[in-house]
């Protein structure tokens, strides 16, 4: 068995419900009074990430059939395209685009290990389109 | 002496530090075909698939590429040092598949149980070792299990050892 892909036909996710957060891998020492005093209780730390994709019917079909039969409910593991990386132009210090011979920019790309996070995947409707917030951990 | 190395000895006394115990146990008994050998900290990725976790360490002659420590969900206690009790350890597991009770049912003499802190970034110094303990107990539930690791009962041992027979005590039976 070979580890999921998440389906490439899929739309990049919105800008607009992007949300990323660390777990929190540390030990607070609780004093009465005084500053708080951290320690680390383990190494490998989980990210997660909050997506949304605005997707039309068939795409719909497809994200429901990658959650559902391929994920097994969101409980196998897939590789992703970091979406904030993955497909983005490499830039110079200064902002402009790092450029092949022929002239074109290079991109970015980087794959993540994900698992569906904790709540299972919200869908809205808009006119024809429907949104699909959910979110993922990326595994360490 | 315990030798205990700086960097843990500064960690130790640090008031914020990045360090990292992690506690490594090794299982061994002649009903296994290779030692077991668990984690208690997901130091590094060891495979995507299947996803597992672990740390990589020389302790007790262990190939680090080719046998690491496996990271589980459990909870450990090291052995302390009670009075009028012996020293003894707990690991509590997750009770993640039905398998892990008919493992521990189906032996019926004690496994060697050997434990080791290390730092999760040096995990080939040993910083605190305790070596041939036995598994004493397991008791579980739905949810977690419990082992009980400590050294061999001594109220097992049979006092006196000899036994008065005449071929060996024959001035007794005079």
């Amino acid at each position: 068995m070979s580890v999921l892909t998440w389906p490439s036909s899929l739309p990049r996710p919105l800008r607009s419900g992007y949300q990323a957060q660390n777990a929190d891998p540390r030990l607070r020492k609780q004093a009465d009074a005084g500053p708080p005093g951290f320690r680390r209780r383990y190494s490998s730390v989980a990210r997660g990430l909050s997506l949304s994709v605005v997707l039309s019917r068939s795409e719909k079909a497809q994200f429901d059939r990658f959650y559902e039969q391929d994920a097994r409910h969101g409980s196998l593991p897939f590789w992703m395209p970091d979406p904030v990386t993955d497909g983005w132009p490499m830039l110079t210090e200064s902002g402009a685009y790092v450029l092949t011979e022929s002239g074109q920019p290079i991109l970015l790309s980087k794959q993540l290990l994900c698992l569906f996070g904790d709540e299972p995947p919200v869908e809205t409707i808009q006119g024809m389109s429907f949104t699909i917030g959910f979110s993922v951990w990326v595994m360490p | 002496m315990r030798r205990v190395s700086l960097n843990a000895r500064t960690a130790f006394d640090a008031a914020t530090t990045s360090e990292v115990e992690v506690v490594l146990f090794q299982f061994e008994h002649s009903a296994l075909p290779a030692p077991i050998r668990i984690s208690t900290d997901p130091t590094v990725r060891l495979s995507a698939d299947p996803l597992m976790y672990g740390t990589r360490s020389t302790w007790l002659g262990s190939n680090p590429t080719t046998e690491p420590f496996l990271f589980v969900l459990a909870s450990a206690e090291l052995p302390g040092d009670q009075e009028d009790a012996p020293p003894a350890a707990q690991l509590v597991l997750e009770n993640v598949d039905n398998r892990i009770a008919d493992q521990l049912r189906s032996v019926v003499r004690r496994a060697t149980v050997h434990m080791a802190v290390v730092l999760a970034s040096s995990p080939n110094d040993v910083e605190v070792e305790y070596r041939n303990l036995k598994l004493i107990s397991s008791e579980g539930d739905a949810g977690e299990i419990t082992l009980q690791v400590s050294r061999q009962p001594i109220e097992e041992e049979v006092v006196p050892m000899d036994r008065f027979t005449r071929d060996r005590f024959p001035g007794l039976h005079r």
